[in-house]
């Protein structure tokens, strides 16, 4: 391997750590923090790029990228509220019948779309300023992965300030820690969980609309990320920011160098998945793991 | 961040029945009617052949139950097991079938010059690999089709376990797994087949005897009986007993001295020894072994099997593998696109309405039903003319009656 290959490598591990933190960054929220298995949260993903693909084809809407980041977050954001109002609600402390459940809305989910957009791949096109690559020294980088490595910093930003920084995070905080007396003293718990719920899940919407411009956009799309996702909150450590960020970096990280190595995608993924298995087994509260003590 | 010490699997266990022995007669009865198909559709090309599949579904759902229902740890993996036995026997009769093609005559002779399946002559593969020829013989393919996935499963138990890897991270940790493999057999078609798989399958030869259609239906149904008649055994057993105080409250049971992890792993090993017997039998009447079986999707869908039926139960789990799959015919022959979303509500309905599935449910109402009788008070005209008559109720008993699976 010379040295583009290394920087291949090295903008790879970027940009598919990126969509690996931004994907991974929801569950973080509802997994990690809230303890809800959300199955589903690949297909709000694959909703996150349908809705970017309705925002930005000219057929329907033929606004731009920087539009459909948001309405991807406000559309899956309301999806993710209305889910947890009218289902997971009902599921908190039952996280395997959550697993379930969930499972079910993303099959459902899956469906409708399929049935409203058809099978066929949908293309995506960006705008024109994110269309080259930037050069450095002999590595050439496209745009669009360090624009995507930027907005997966803008969101982990946002997510910081608003857990840590604002009175909502503080209330969201005390929900998670005692749930019991943060209701004594006046938190509406319901509606913290499901504010918090729509966010994270608006994330998973940005990650999709993010993701479909860089690939295109098609069904089953959050299908081949929700497992890998997964992986990436329970090796950093539930409910560490920290940890989904080194575990999502370490990811992807992983998949493009031995892919590189081995020059065969899958093959790559096989033996990170395998790995990180075998780091979960050894270290089972993840690399950043909290220090607490817990019953059970 | 402290969570709330809730038991993983907060639904409660089945009332347990007020006349075990007509349960019993019901459940036998219910093992009769299973074979009921092989009368009613004994010459159908069509339905006989999906009755054989269900009834390899049934086997494997009770192996999700016996480690999810009984013991509270919900694999999202299984379909590892029952693919090891899918492949096992799937390259035996591939191989076999490769052998008649050849116009090769029995008995089958392993070695490096047999006949290539035709996956493998694709992609120009010089001769069957080494680990493979050895498979032709039915017999082996069948013994490893059980004894794999008892191996791997024990394995994967005695790491996961002894770390004290549970609910949900288990969980995960096993459907990641699924996933490698999956790509894995996915991405060596030389040696795999592929997405496609092995086709063409030979028919199963055993001792002798060719089983096909009705002879198929006997010997899948008949290893479903047996299969649970054991469980029926293991789950009423002590060690049943202390596999549900676990799924109830694991930290009681270890607090009592038990090796938890230790019968956790055995009933993973169990219930990966079945899984790969199902598999077995599910290639062997479905004459085609593709990677479809170690989806992530097929694994799920196994729980929700288990779910409909009943979770711990064993009988639920039998009918919620033929009740489904039979839904999952009948709307897919009519309306194919919308059975996605009838399963997807069944994964809801199911947890949030019917937490303990249809025999459980029934169980709860019979429950329900006796305690009302037992509240409302016998009519006075009855008693006061003939009060030398014991009540026809059995009185009930002064301690409460052992918890029994059905």
């Amino acid at each position: 391997m010379n040295a583009t290959d290394w920087g291949a490598a090295l903008s790879n591990s970027l940009s598919l750590g990126s969509i690996l933190i931004l994907t991974a960054l929801g569950l973080a929220i509802t997994f990690g923090v809230m303890r809800v298995i959300n199955m589903a949260h690949g297909e709000m993903l694959m909703l996150g790029a349908y809705a970017a693909y309705v925002v930005t084809d000219p057929a329907y809407l033929g606004l731009n990228l920087y539009w459909a980041i948001p309405i991807s977050f406000l559309v899956v954001g309301f999806f993710g509220y209305l889910l947890e109002v009218c289902l997971i609600r009902f599921l908190y402390g039952r996280p395997l019948d959550t697993l379930l459940a969930t499972w079910g809305v993303g099959l459902i989910v899956q469906q409708v779309v399929l049935l409203q957009f058809g099978t066929d791949l949908k293309p995506m096109h960006l705008p024109e300023v994110l269309q080259g690559h930037l050069t450095f020294g002999e590595v050439a980088i496209p745009t669009y992965r360090l624009f995507i490595v930027a907005i997966t910093g803008l969101c982990l930003l946002l997510v910081y300030l608003w857990f840590y920084r604002t009175s909502f995070g503080l209330k969201i905080r005390a929900v998670v820690q005692n749930r019991a007396m943060a209701s004594a003293l006046g938190i509406s718990t319901r509606r913290v969980d499901s504010l918090t719920f729509a966010f994270a899940t608006g994330l998973a919407g940005v990650a999709g609309c993010v993701l479909g411009h860089l690939y295109t956009v098609k069904v089953d799309m959050g299908a081949s990320y929700i497992v890998e996702a997964f992986m990436v909150v329970i090796l950093g450590g539930m409910g560490q920011l920290t940890g989904t960020v080194a575990g999502g970096t370490l990811i992807g990280a992983g998949n493009s160098v031995v892919e590189k190595v081995l020059g065969n995608t899958q093959m790559a993924k096989v033996i990170v998945l395998g790995l990180v298995i075998a780091a979960i087994m050894i270290r089972p509260s993840g690399l950043f793991a909290s220090k607490e003590r817990t019953y059970d | 961040m402290t969570s709330p010490a809730t038991p993983l699997n907060s639904v409660p266990s089945p009332q347990p029945a007020r006349s075990p022995w007509l349960c019993d007669a019901f459940v036998a009865l219910f093992l009769v009617a299973l074979f009921l198909p092989a009368y009613f559709f004994a010459g159908d090309r069509y339905w006989l052949p999906l009755f054989t599949r269900y009834m390899a579904l049934a086997i494997f759902a009770l192996s999700v139950d016996l480690i999810w229902g009984y013991t509270g740890l919900l694999s999202l993996g299984q379909g590892l097991y029952f693919g090891l036995g899918v492949y096992a026997v799937g390259y035996s009769l591939k191989l076999q079938q490769a052998w008649h093609a050849a116009g090769r005559t029995t008995p089958y002779v392993p070695g490096p010059d047999m006949p290539l399946p035709d996956f493998m002559a694709y992609c120009r593969l010089p001769h069957v690999p080494a680990w493979i020829q050895p498979l032709i013989d039915v017999r082996l393919a069948l013994f490893l089709a059980v004894f794999l996935p008892t191996v791997a499963a024990t394995l994967f138990g005695l790491v996961t376990f002894r770390l004290r890897i549970k609910g949900v991270f288990f969980s995960l940790v096993t459907q990641a797994l699924l996933l490698a493999v999956f790509t894995l057999v996915d991405n060596n078609q030389p040696i795999t087949g592929g997405r496609v798989g092995m086709t063409y399958l030979n028919k199963l030869e055993l001792f002798g005897a060719k089983f096909q259609m009705l002879s198929m239906y006997y010997l899948v149904t008949g290893t479903l009986v047996v299969a649970f008649l054991g469980c029926a055994l293991l789950t009423r057993s002590k060690f049943g007993r202390i596999l549900t105080a676990i799924r109830d409250n694991e930290n009681r049971v270890l607090a009592l001295g038990y090796n938890t992890a230790m019968y956790k792993t055995f009933i993973f090993a169990v219930a990966g020894g079945l899984a790969g017997l199902a598999g077995a039998l599910y290639v062997a009447a479905m004459g085609t072994a593709g990677p479809d079986r170690l989806d992530i999707a097929f694994s799920i869908e196994v729980v929700i099997l288990v779910a409909v039926g009943g979770r711990g139960t064993l009988l639920g789990a039998i009918l919620g593998a033929v009740l489904v799959n039979l839904a999952n015919t009948l709307t897919s022959d009519a309306y194919p696109q919308y059975w996605p979303i009838l399963l997807g509500a069944l994964f809801i309905g199911v947890v949030l309405f019917l937490p303990e599935g249809i025999v459980g449910g029934v169980l709860k109402l019979a429950a329900r039903v006796r305690r009302w009788r037992e509240t409302v008070p016998e009519p006075v005209p009855v008693a006061a003319k003939e009060p030398a008559l014991p009540p026809l109720d059995l009185p009930a008993p002064a301690v409460a009656p052992e918890p029994k699976g059905v």
